[in-house]
C-alpha cells in the first residue's frame, strides 16, 4: 500500500472508530464530585482571605483608637515647655530645612544652567550645521569645477593620444604600400630576366638540335655516296 | 467570575469530550483519566477567565491531554522496554483481518502523532478528527487561520514522511 493512501486510511480510520461506550455513569459521577471538591476548596479559600482581611481591619481599628486615645490622654502644654519645644525643634530643623532649601536653590540653579546650555548647545549646534552646509555647498562647487576641469584635460590627453596614433597608423601603412611596390617591381624583372634566360637557353639547344641532325644526315649520305661512286666507277 | 452549572456541562458533554480523548488512546482506562483532567482543566481555566465557548475548549483541552498522555505513554513504553502495539494488543478483542490491519493502522498514526510538534499535532487532531474549521483551529491555537493552515499541512507532510520512513524500513527488514 502507497503510503500517502495509508496516511488517509489511517486517518479515515482514527476518525471512525467504534468508541465502545460513552463514558460511565461512575465516571462522569467522580468528574462532577472532584470538580465540586475543588469548588468548595476554592471556597474555603475565599472564606479564608476574607476572615485574614476582616482580622486585618480589626486590628487597624484598634491601633488607631489606642493612638488617638494617647494623644487626648496627653496633659496641656504650658508657654515654657511650648518654647522649649519649639526651640529644640528649630535647633533640629534648621539644618534640614537649610540643606532642603540649599539644595532646592542648586537644583535650581542647575535645571536654569542646563536649560541655557541646553539652548547654547541648540544654538551651537544649528549654527555649526549651517556653517557646515556652506561649507559643503562651497566645497561641492568647488569639486564640481574641479572635476571638469580634470575632465577637460583628460579628453584633449585622450584625442592627443588618438590622433597619434591615427598618424602612426598611417605612416606604418605607407611603408607597407612602399614595400609592397617595391617587391611588386623586384618579381617583374625577375620574371623578364627569366624570361630572356629562356629563350637564350631555348635558341641555344634548337641550334645544338639542328647540328646534331646536320651531322647525323651527314654521317648517313657519306656511306650512300661512297657506294654510288663505287658503283659509277664499275660502270665506268 | 460567572456561575457555571458544572454537573449540567458535564453531563452534556460527557459524550463528546469521551469519544475524543477515546480515539486519540484508544485505551479506556487513560481515557478515564484524560476525561477527568479535562474538565478539571476547564474548571479551573474558567475561574480565571471568561469562556465564550465552553464546547470548544473542552474538545480543545482534550485533545491536548490526550496528544501529552499518548506522548507520555509513547516513552514509558520506550523506557520499559515493550512495545505500544502489544498493550493495546491485548486491551482489544481478536476480530477478522482487516479489523486487526485497521487497528494496526490507527495505532500507527497515534505513534506518528507523537513524533510531531505539540501545536502541529493538535491543529492536525482538531482538523481532523474534531472537524473544526481552519479558524476555529486559530482561535483555539491563539494564532491566525493562515498560521493554523500551515500548521496542518506540516502535520500532514510530517505525518507523510513517517508514514514513508516507516514503509521503507518494514521493506527493509523484508
Amino acid at each position: 500500500m502507497e503510503s500517502k493512501e495509508k496516511l488517509e486510511k489511517a486517518i479515515e480510520e482514527l476518525k471512525n472508530l467504534r468508541i465502545p461506550a460513552g463514558a460511565s455513569e461512575n465516571l462522569i459521577a467522580q468528574t462532577i464530585g472532584k470538580i465540586k471538591e475543588q469548588e468548595r476548596a476554592g471556597q474555603a479559600k475565599i472564606i479564608k482571605i476574607r476572615f485574614l482581611i476582616k482580622y486585618a481591619a480589626a486590628a487597624a481599628v484598634i491601633l488607631c483608637a489606642f493612638w488617638a486615645g494617647r494623644a487626648s490622654n496627653r496633659s496641656a502644654l504650658n508657654n515654657e515647655q511650648i518654647l522649649l519645644i519649639e526651640n529644640n525643634l528649630f535647633k533640629k530643623m534648621e539644618p534640614l530645612v537649610t540643606t532642603v532649601v540649599k539644595n532646592n536653590i542648586t537644583g535650581q540653579v542647575q535645571n536654569l544652567m542646563a536649560e541655557n546650555s541646553q539652548s547654547l548647545l541648540a544654538r551651537v549646534d544649528e549654527k555649526y550645521s549651517r556653517q557646515l552646509d556652506d561649507y559643503a555647498a562651497v566645497l561641492l562647487a568647488l569639486s564640481n569645477k574641479n572635476t571638469n576641469t580634470l575632465i577637460g584635460d583628460l579628453v584633449n590627453v585622450i584625442n592627443e593620444a588618438q590622433k597619434r596614433e591615427r598618424e602612426m597608423i598611417s605612416e606604418t601603412l605607407g611603408k607597407i604600400e612602399l614595400a609592397r611596390d617595391k617587391r611588386e617591381e623586384d618579381l617583374n624583372n625577375n620574371f623578364i630576366r627569366f624570361a630572356a634566360d629562356t629563350e637564350n637557353e631555348i635558341e641555344m639547344t634548337r641550334q645544338q638540335l639542328q647540328t646534331l641532325i646536320e651531322n647525323k644526315t651527314k654521317q648517313e649520305n657519306e656511306p650512300l655516296q661512297m657506294k654510288g661512286e663505287q658503283n659509277g666507277k664499275k660502270n665506268i | 467570575m460567572e456561575h457555571i452549572d458544572w454537573e449540567n456541562v458535564v453531563k452534556t458533554y460527557s459524550g463528546r469530550v469521551w469519544s475524543c480523548v477515546y480515539r486519540l488512546l484508544g485505551n479506556e482506562a487513560d481515557a478515564a483519566d484524560c476525561f477527568q483532567e479535562t474538565f478539571l482543566s476547564a474548571y479551573r481555566l474558567c475561574c480565571s477567565k471568561k469562556i465564550e465557548n465552553i464546547e470548544a475548549l473542552l474538545i480543545f483541552i482534550s485533545t491536548r491531554r490526550a496528544i501529552d498522555m499518548l506522548r507520555k505513554r509513547i516513552s514509558q513504553s520506550k523506557v520499559n522496554g515493550h512495545s505500544e502495539d502489544l498493550q493495546l494488543a491485548a486491551g482489544s478483542n481478536p476480530g477478522p483481518d482487516s479489523e486487526a490491519q485497521n487497528r494496526e493502522l490507527a495505532s500507527e498514526i497515534r505513534r506518528a502523532l507523537c513524533r510531531l510538534p505539540r501545536k502541529e499535532a493538535e491543529a492536525f487532531c482538531l482538523k481532523y478528527m474534531s472537524d473544526y474549521s481552519r479558524e476555529q483551529i486559530a482561535q483555539e491555537l491563539g494564532t491566525t487561520g493562515n498560521r493554523a493552515g500551515v500548521l496542518i499541512f506540516r502535520a500532514k507532510s510530517r505525518l507523510q514522511k513517517i508514514f514513508d520512513s516507516d514503509n521503507s524500513r518494514y521493506k527493509g527488514e523484508k
